[in-house]
């Protein structure tokens, strides 16, 4: 093998990075730990050579890939999608007794912890829109343009009141940290579409609040780790060789690769060493797909500016390119994309002056991400793009320090598109000051049992076992209920 | 219940255990009136559909290739396809079916459902075809008004024996540690090895072996060879140092005739400081070790460091088993009074054990503080259950254990035990004749300041002062300000405390939720072996509590703690335990490769003072650790280097390694865009405790074990290759060979600097030689010469590239990468 020509050597590195089987692959299996487990019944089995390999669905969903759009730090719903024309009459009014009592009655009691006890109407103008005539405040108008392709979420709850335990919660259906994430999740179930691109991109100019515990593998196999895209300059951290190594790399490479396959010579045809070899040819291809991807400087000047790329804002920039980013991954066969709003240390976590906060924040996401839905639609992919725009709570009713509103776990708003989710509904509601939901209260496990349904998972079979327990991103309690009504 | 578990562990007896199943699904169903007035259409539904289906449609008799034991094998369905539409269940081929609307296709064949009973099916898939068997309301009531005294086995009024009818009992890891095949010398099993030509069989065999063997035969596996040396050393090396040997070292083992020369390796490396670093690094993974509090500040623990440490020195003395876990458990409750040793501090720093997992200082801003006090507990009840007993107690935290003899109320009771624990941050971690002199020195420099801050205070009052007023007080200031940094602080420990007057009840959490206090329970060890309260002497300043339990669990009778630690040694070793499951080592883990062999360690260890150090040396002397790695040969796997075993191997080849034991973490410097991973780190406080500090350079090439461990965020080499998540116990890491990894390597800055180490290295000491530098280079990355091929190769890549390309390229092979 050593020293062959080339040509044969290419070859036989092509065929190993393309997939293998027999023995080497299920000496490979057991030794990384992807073994069935004894007595499993769980059917996935994965290539540890190409862990990314799409795999089939468990029944047909209604979406191939998500774009995850995560408001850091709670924005309000009575501030954007959640009108309540009582909350704005009450204004510097106390929380009308029957609500409180409601509310203390439940779990979400500490939700008056460190507020006023005098609610504050919502700053803005609201408008109806769309031809379901749905409100939505000034905050967003051109997402407001696309109110007719929104299922917006009125009854949303979460179990802590906290960010980094909600935000846990959100993303691997926990409070704690150590669980796997959505994204892992579902690329552990289904692969990807494109082997030379991560399965599962996170994009972010600073990370959710509890910071990588949140978009982790957890115990999933390491393969499913999230990988962080930049959208500027090179995507991948390591992607390119250093400029001292960038002419030699190909050279580099081939050397590696003789040696390697000289000491698979003498020790044997290990799956292991296999797939290490693949692993370099992967990484190579890598290289030039991760590099190509983050080129969004090549479309046209109306995308760019559509999605506030030339904005005179530079955050208004930095989102449009997260959110094109997204996009040009997905169309390249990316399964999960989950991107961050979250530009500096506070997100929209509004616990003073709420304008101050949210009018920017507001200003920098809104047009990007309708940008992001018309784009979608145009190109056809919408129906297939499952988009969600969700935070891990809302926010009070009641005044918090100077005209701000503490968190919210007891009832807020999220909205889904795409992907299968039918157009214009809306479900769910809060109480008539917007503070808890009291009809048709949604879980997060309710949420993520929906994403899997419209991903063609079936959430009870999604599991992994660790520790005794069958681990599901819904909970080993099996009380997840999928939104089954807004699937199309 | 889930039936899906049960019918899996049960398979064996799957008839009765269905039958058991239905009798407990009832009484679950019972229990649950307590909390609501009737079973759920769920419960109703899904015990129609087992009652009526799963006699044909079971896990034993799967006609049609179907089952209906879980709402997952409704939805993969069978030979006629899916029977549940998890997108639209009122559409369901199961609805259908039962209804009679496919002619030849009437189920139950024999039995039809009624009316009601079609109503209820119809209501179910209506209400989204969930599958909610359990309530988890079966609490401790089995073990309320028990007059049980006895264990399980013996007593049939044991609340575990009544609830499962001794099924779970008749378990391997509950049976004594068995001695009846303790004495391998004696067997005849040296008559049925095979003769065998092959040289290993000239090597000693210890009784290591002779079990190995007596699987093999049963495995098939009748003529292993030898590993050659080189190989064999570089293996040892880092299997139990995580360095490779140097060169050097590999050519005087291979010229050295003496008939001991391998075993005076094993015992120079045994002694090596660099032993418990390697060691160490995998006790922290299985105590969830991190630097921070994890949640949205993740504020740095700067005492952390010294537990990290403790682990290594514990390995590096060898400290009896037994007494690693009293003291991790409770090495406070072993002092009386204050510290009077440093073998006192060293306990107190051991209690961090207790502290390391993730804790949500956030919490009582919002109200939320019980809720972290109760993760807090859980987290020190789960991984004490996981790291010393192989128990899987996370999963009686909401409901009886599913499959082993867990009741919910044994969690509580096991939580009991740590009720009183407290955070010591503020004790001071000295020895009392050092406090003492501490004050003494402190109380005299405060005399010295007293009368010079008079002065201040009387100069200060004056009205319009002087320019020479001015200029004293200022002179004064400063004295004091000098004098101030003479004061001595003790140092502190991340440690734990109790205070006798304020012990919590514990109370069963319903469903495992805090804010649903059931029954108080007193702390017990689980009821299969003593259904009441455990006895427990308080000690002078604290409860006893943990040091009761740390006192049951490190005993020669527990039935787990040896198995599970010598399992955790032969996976490090071989890279697979003899149980794969090392934190399970219930109805749900895996049985051991050879119980025998398994028994035979768990027993040596106890005869030998729970030496650890005396079980590896037994392992890598034996002959099945010497042979050579074939792939479908057990026990040995081929196995890729750790995140650490890497990174160290690249410095040491290089000659950057810096062997010096760390105190504080060294922080490596990484990119601020993977900072900001966490924005915390851009909100960082006075008392920088949330951001990153990154180490001098001078000071980052020690070994990877130093480095910091912060849970959110994480050191992109490290995460890349595998580091486990911190939040909870990691008993085996899973290995992955993924693309980034190769880039990593190919182009990270801590490959790229080794590789630049090493090239520059070699051309200093070998100017103008590509030859000779080639060689050094193989020696120093391989262990050996380059062949004439490869030497040649070189040669030909040097003529257009740089040697510290070369150099990067050796340290990206399989050669380097993986131990064989």
């Amino acid at each position: 093998m050593f020293l062959q020509p080339l040509s044969n050597r290419r070859l036989f590195l092509n065929q190993l990075a393309t997939g293998f089987g027999g023995m080497a692959l299920h000496g490979l299996l057991q030794a990384n730990g992807y073994s069935q487990e004894k007595g499993n019944s769980n059917p996935r089995s994965i290539d540890p050579l190409n862990p990314y390999l799409a795999r089939r669905s468990d029944f047909p969903g209604t979406a191939k890939s998500v774009i995850f759009l995560f408001m850091v730090g709670g924005p309000s719903q009575i501030d954007t999608y959640d009108y309540k024309p009582l909350l704005q009459k009450l204004d510097g009014q106390k929380v009308p007794v029957p609500i409180r009592d409601a509310v203390t009655k439940t779990k979400h009691a500490n939700v008056f912890h460190g507020c006023k006890e005098e609610l504050m109407a919502s700053p803005y103008r609201w408008a109806r829109y769309g031809d379901t005539g749905r409100w939505v405040s000034q905050l967003f108008p051109e997402t407001a343009k696309h109110i007719d392709d929104l299922c917006l979420i009125h009854s949303m709850q979460a179990d802590s009141n906290n960010h980094a335990p909600a935000s846990y919660q959100l993303h691997t259906g926990d409070v704690r940290s150590g669980k796997a994430s959505l994204g892992s999740w579902i690329t552990y179930g289904l692969g990807s579409e494109n082997q030379d691109l991560p399965g599962y991109v996170v994009l972010f100019d600073a990370g959710p609040l509890g910071g990588a515990a949140n978009y982790g593998n957890g115990f999933l196999p390491p393969a499913f780790q999230p990988t962080r895209l930049r959208d500027q300059g090179p995507t991948v951290l390591d992607l390119l060789p250093g400029e001292e190594y960038a002419a030699g790399q190909r050279a580099s490479l081939d050397l590696i690769q003789e040696l390697n396959l000289q000491h698979r010579e003498q020790v044997g045809a290990f799956g292991a060493l296999d797939a290490r070899i693949a692993s370099y040819e992967l990484a190579y291809r890598m290289q030039s797909a991760a590099f190509e991807v983050g080129q969004w400087n090549q479309e046209s000047q109306h995308t760019l500016t559509s999605y506030g790329i030339e904005d005179a804002d530079t955050r208004t920039q930095s989102f449009g390119r997260k959110c094109l980013m997204a996009r040009r991954l997905v169309e390249r066969g990316v399964r999960f994309v989950q991107l961050y709003d979250m530009p500096d240390k506070d997100g929209w976590d509004a616990h003073d002056r709420l304008t101050k906060n949210h009018d920017p924040r507001a200003r920098w996401t809104d047009r990007p991400v309708a940008a992001l839905l018309s784009d979608l639609k145009q190109r056809g992919m919408l129906d297939s793009t499952l988009v969600i725009w969700a935070s891990e709570f809302g926010r009070t009713p009641m005044m918090q320090g100077t005209n701000g509103r503490q968190h919210n776990a007891a009832g807020f708003t999220i909205w889904m598109a795409g992907g299968g989710i039918k157009p214009g509904l809306t479900i769910g509601s809060t109480d008539e000051i917007g503070l808890m939901a009291v009809e048709r209260p949604i879980q997060f496990r309710d949420l993520h049992a929906t994403i899997l349904t419209a991903m063609g998972l079936s959430f009870e079979d999604l599991f992994f076992e660790i520790n005794g327990r069958q681990e599901r991103i819904t909970g080993v309690a099996g009380t997840a209920k999928p939104l089954l009504e807004i699937l199309t | 219940m889930n039936c899906d578990d049960f019918a899996r562990h049960f398979g064996r007896c799957i008839v009765v255990a269905f039958m058991v199943w239905l009798g407990t699904h009832n009484a679950i169903v019972a229990d649950e009136t307590i909390e609501s007035s009737e079973p759920s259409i769920e419960q109703r539904a899904i015990a129609l559909l087992l009652e009526k289906c799963a006699n044909c449609h079971g896990q034993e008799k799967r006609e049609g290739e179907f089952s209906v034991i879980s709402r997952a094998d409704l939805v993969r369905g069978g030979t006629l396809g899916s029977a549940l539409d998890a997108m639209k269940p009122q559409q369901s081929l199961l609805l259908k079916v039962v209804q009679n609307e496919l002619p030849g296709l009437e189920m139950p064949p024999k039995n039809p459902l009624t009316e009601s009973e079609i109503q209820l099916v119809k209501d179910w898939l209506q209400g989204g075809a969930l599958w909610i068997t359990s309530s988890a309301a079966n609490t401790a009531d089995a073990n309320a008004n028990s007059t049980a005294t006895g264990s399980a086995w013996e007593d049939a009024n044991n609340p575990v024996r009544k609830k499962w009818f001794g099924e779970r009992l008749n378990h391997w890891s509950l049976h004594p540690i068995s001695a009846s095949t303790m004495n391998p010398e004696n067997s005849s099993l040296a008559s049925k090895i095979p003769p065998s030509e092959s040289a290993i069989y000239q090597l000693p065999q210890n009784a290591l072996d002779v079990l190995v063997d007596q699987r093999r035969i049963e495995l098939g596996i009748n003529s292993v060879s030898q590993a050659d040396k080189a190989t064999l050393l570089r293996r040892l090396y880092l299997d139990v140092t995580g360095l490779p040997p140097t060169h050097d070292e590999v050519q005087s083992f291979l010229q050295d005739s003496d008939p001991d020369a391998y075993q005076k390796r094993v015992d120079q490396l045994l002694s090596a400081p660099a032993y418990g670093e390697h060691f160490g690094r995998l006790w922290l993974d299985v105590v969830r070790y991190s630097d921070s509090n994890g949640f949205d500040w993740d504020e740095y623990r700067p005492q952390a460091w010294r537990f990290r440490n403790y682990v290594i020195d514990a390995w590096n003395d060898d400290l009896p088993y037994d007494e690693f876990i009293v003291e991790q458990l409770a090495g406070d409750e072993l002092l009386t009074g204050n510290p009077q040793h440093e073998q006192d501090l060293r306990r107190l720093v051991a209690t961090g054990f207790l502290r390391l997992g993730p804790f949500d200082n956030a919490a009582p801003l919002f109200n939320e503080q019980d809720r972290s006090r109760a993760e807090f507990l859980s987290d020190i009840t789960e991984t004490a259950g996981s790291a010393f007993l192989g128990q899987t107690l996370a999963c009686c935290r909401c409901h009886d254990h599913k499959t082993d003899p867990w009741l919910q109320s044994d969690y509580y009771r096991f939580k009991a035990f740590f009720a009183a624990v407290e955070f010591g941050d503020e004790t001071p971690l000295e020895v009392e004749k050092r406090r003492e002199e501490i004050n003494q020195h402190n109380t005299q420099i405060e005399t010295e300041i007293a009368p010079l801050q008079a002065e201040v205070d009387s100069l200060s009052k004056t009205e319009k002062p002087s320019k020479e007023i001015k200029v004293k007080i200022a002179t004064l200031k400063d004295d004091i300000k000098k004098l101030n940094n003479k004061l001595l602080h003790p140092q502190r420990g991340l440690i734990v405390r109790e205070d006798l007057n304020k012990i919590p009840a514990t109370h069963v959490f319903y469903q495992g939720d805090h804010q649903a206090q059931r029954e108080v329970v007193e702390p017990g060890i689980p009821s299969m072996f003593q259904p009441n309260s455990f006895s427990v002497t308080a000690t002078e300043r604290t409860s006893g509590r943990r040091l009761a339990l740390a006192r049951w669990i490190a005993s020669p009778e527990n039935p787990w703690t040896a198995r599970v630690i010598v399992n955790r040694l032969w996976l490090f070793h071989f890279g697979e335990g003899l149980v794969r499951t090392p934190n399970d080592f219930g109805w749900s883990g895996e049985a051991p490769e050879s119980i025998a062999l398994l028994d035979w360690l768990a027993q040596e260890l106890i005869q030998h003072q729970w030496s650890l150090k005396h079980i590896q040396r037994l392992i890598v002397s034996s002959r099945t650790y010497q042979e050579a790695t074939h792939r479908d040969v057990w026990p040995r796997k081929l196995k890729r280097l750790s995140a650490e075993q890497l990174r160290d191997s690249m410095l040491a080849v290089s000659g950057l390694l810096q062997t010096r034991q760390a105190t504080s973490p060294i922080w490596p410097p990484v990119p601020e865009d993977v900072l900001k991973a966490n924005p915390a780190t851009l909100d960082d406080n006075e008392t920088k405790t949330k951001g990153w500090y990154p180490s001098p350079s001078q000071e980052q090439s020690v070994r990877s074990v130093y480095l910091v461990q912060k849970r959110t965020i994480r050191v992109p080499f490290m995460e890349t290759f595998d580091l486990p998540d911190n939040s909870v116990s990691c008993g085996c890491r899973t290995v992955s060979i993924v693309a980034p990894q190769a880039l990593s390597m190919l182009n990270g800055d801590w490959a790229t600097e080794a590789a630049e180490g090493l090239a520059h290295r070699v051309e200093k000491a070998l100017p103008g030689s590509t030859s000779k530098q080639i060689e050094a280079i193989f020696q120093a990355v391989f262990q050996r010469q380059p062949s004439d091929i490869e030497h040649q190769r070189c040669v030909q890549f040097l003529e257009t590239r740089r040697l510290a390309e070369l150099t990067r390229a050796l340290l990206n092979t399989n050669e380097f990468a993986f131990v064989e």
